[in-house]
């Protein structure tokens, strides 16, 4: 949640001082939304005692990218199918997330380190010279928010904030209005 | 904003946050 919050709250805030309303995101209609909760659910099912982790991690990302093909029209889900790709491959390749040490470390979770040796779960490891692909991994520091993130996060959480932002729409303003032409007014600048 | 339209709105946002958090929570997802 240290990524949500922060990313949506930015997202609302920019929404707004575009003269949208949290209110419009509401007619947003979105194919499937239930595809979304079922793929965190299984990904929930990851945690130890779970079975199968790993094609509970797969299957959640197949479900997820039917999610956001349905729903390629809206604006902002082209980067979040990007960001599904980008992250699936990596992880399907690795079978799981590689997290870079020099990421933990930088985002101020030196103190995680071994917590991610020992109990990394299915989607995440530690990134080792084996890992393909690592330049894909968790290899962004967020130093603020603690958290070590890939180019696929950056995707996903910049097009969930394009969509908001989008989402909330945003109010005409009467000044960008066009007045009607006059039929007189036109021809006189040739002189 | 109504109650109908507020509700639209919270499930609109927890299908994106259960997206976001899917996706890429990113290490460590808390």
């Amino acid at each position: 949640m240290k990524l949500v919050l922060p990313s949506f709250l930015l997202a609302v805030a920019i929404g707004y001082a575009r003269g949208g309303r949290l209110a419009t995101l509401g007619q947003l209609r979105l194919r499937w939304q239930g595809l979304a909760i079922a793929g965190l659910a299984l990904q929930i099912l990851l945690w130890p005692g779970g079975m199968w982790p790993l094609i509970y991690l797969y299957a959640s990302f197949v479900i997820l990218a039917v999610f956001a093909i349905a729903n390629i029209r809206t604006t902002g889900v082209s980067l979040i199918l990007i960001g599904i790709a980008l992250n699936f491959a990596v992880i399907a390749l690795n079978q799981g997330m590689p997290v870079s040490r020099a990421a933990v470390v930088n985002s101020g979770q030196a103190s995680s380190l071994q917590d991610l040796v020992d109990d990394g779960g299915a989607k995440h490891h530690l990134a080792s010279s084996e890992d393909r692909l690592r330049f894909l991994g968790d290899v962004i520091a967020i130093r603020p928010l603690e958290q070590a993130v890939s180019l696929g996060d950056v995707f996903t959480y910049g097009g969930v904030m394009v969509l908001i932002v989008a989402g909330m729409g945003r109010r005409a303003r009467a000044s960008t209005v066009s007045p009607p032409t006059l039929v007189g007014d036109t021809g006189h600048a040739d002189g | 904003m109504s109650i109908r339209s507020l509700r639209r709105v919270a499930f609109a946002l927890a299908a994106l946050a259960a997206l976001a958090l899917s996706v890429g929570a990113g290490w460590r997802p808390n």
